[in-house]
């Protein structure tokens, strides 16, 4: 009996764990040059924001002082972050055969270059920037947005 | 707050309430916080793209390089009006050095009715292979096409045939399996436009993209 309760404990907890270790989520993009601290914070976890790393809807990218970070995204859609930035990928949906289109960045502070990818190209409606006082619709291709005094 | 320094405070807010009485000094009030949204020529090509900036139930267009507009929350976006390049720098000089290289294309065409590659197709696999080799962590999309010979469903066995061709070419010459995705978009995306079952060489191909 306590043996079972253990095991179920674990089970608990292991079947949690396993659930977030192979995302269902289809990767957005990857990130592509890192210098300084930065993070990738998915779920509220700060996860290492390494070159090579894959970036997911839904997660936030962070820089510090000293910070640096870009992303390629499947799409083609290319974002770099400056330094004391914040940006979440809102929504990243590229399925071109079944016209699943859409893009969301939201720069909650610092500075973002962004280049318009596929997206843009295929739908330019689907295509969302914001910033804290802001929405921006794109028809393309190249944007700096700053949230913020500098 | 130790008692002394709250009696010095005390003291410098009679002395500041005694000073405003006769005449009202300005206080210095933190200038709202501001975004700021600036359209610049695309960094490869330099073609100069649109945008729309919304706020405050109004809207400004950005449709030459250069021009931006200052955002305060709730108010309509400023008048766009030229940012300098040195500002431009200052500014976003960063975030621009950190962009990567942009996605690069190759089509790659088949022997009319064959699964061989035009001489010409042959020559790009080496070049495919260098630009993976030079970039950080690249990720290789293989898309099959076809031309709207036969039926739709079959074009898309078809293409996804023509697009694991492609990708074992790559692989025997270097290319880690690992970093590619294969697709097949059949007929449905055509390079030239045409009418059903309508044979077009130039429809006949796959697409390597190295991102």
């Amino acid at each position: 009996m306590r043996r079972c309760a253990v095991l179920c404990a674990l089970v608990l907890l292991i079947a949690p764990a396993g659930g977030s270790a192979q995302p269902a989520v289809p990767a957005a993009g990857r990130i592509k040059v890192v210098t300084g601290t930065v993070a990738l914070v998915r779920g509220g976890q700060a996860l290492t924001a390494a070159a090579g790393a894959e970036v997911l809807e839904s997660d936030v990218l962070r820089t510090g002082a000293d910070g640096r970070l870009s992303v390629m995204l499947k799409d083609e859609s290319r974002v770099a972050l400056g330094p004391n930035s914040e940006l979440a990928l809102t929504r990243f949906a590229y399925n071109p055969s079944e016209a699943q289109l859409g893009l969301g960045l939201r720069l909650a502070r610092g500075v973002l270059s962004y280049v318009s990818g596929l997206i843009a190209k295929l739908a330019p409606e689907a295509v969302k920037l914001e910033t804290p006082t802001s929405i921006i619709g794109v028809r393309g291709t190249h944007l700096l947005l700053r949230a913020g005094q500098p | 707050m130790t008692p002394s320094r709250w009696l010095v405070g005390l003291g410098l807010t009679v002395l500041v309430t005694g000073a405003c009485a006769s005449k009202p000094a300005p206080v210095p009030v933190p200038p709202p916080p501001s975004d700021l949204v600036a359209l610049v020529a695309d960094p490869e090509n330099g073609t100069v793209g649109a945008a729309t900036v919304s706020s405050g139930g109004a809207s400004v267009a950005l449709d030459s390089a250069g021009l931006a507009t200052t955002i305060v929350a709730g108010q309509a976006p400023s008048a766009p009006a030229v940012l300098p390049p040195d500002e431009i720098q200052r500014l976003f000089g960063d975030a621009l050095g950190a962009l990567p290289p942009p996605a690069k294309r190759y089509l790659l065409y088949f022997e009319s009715g064959s699964d061989t590659l035009t001489p010409e197709s042959k020559t790009l696999v080496a070049e495919i292979l260098a630009t993976v080799q030079a970039r950080t962590r690249p990720d290789v999309s293989v898309v099959g096409h076809t031309d709207t010979t036969g039926a739709a469903p079959a074009n898309v066995t078809l293409g996804l045939r023509r697009a694991e061709l492609v990708r074992d070419l790559l692989v025997t010459a270097g290319l880690d399996a690992a970093l590619v995705e294969l697709t097949s978009h059949g007929e449905s995306n055509p390079v030239v436009p045409t009418p059903d079952n309508t044979a077009e060489a130039r429809n006949r191909r796959v697409e390597v993209t190295v991102r």
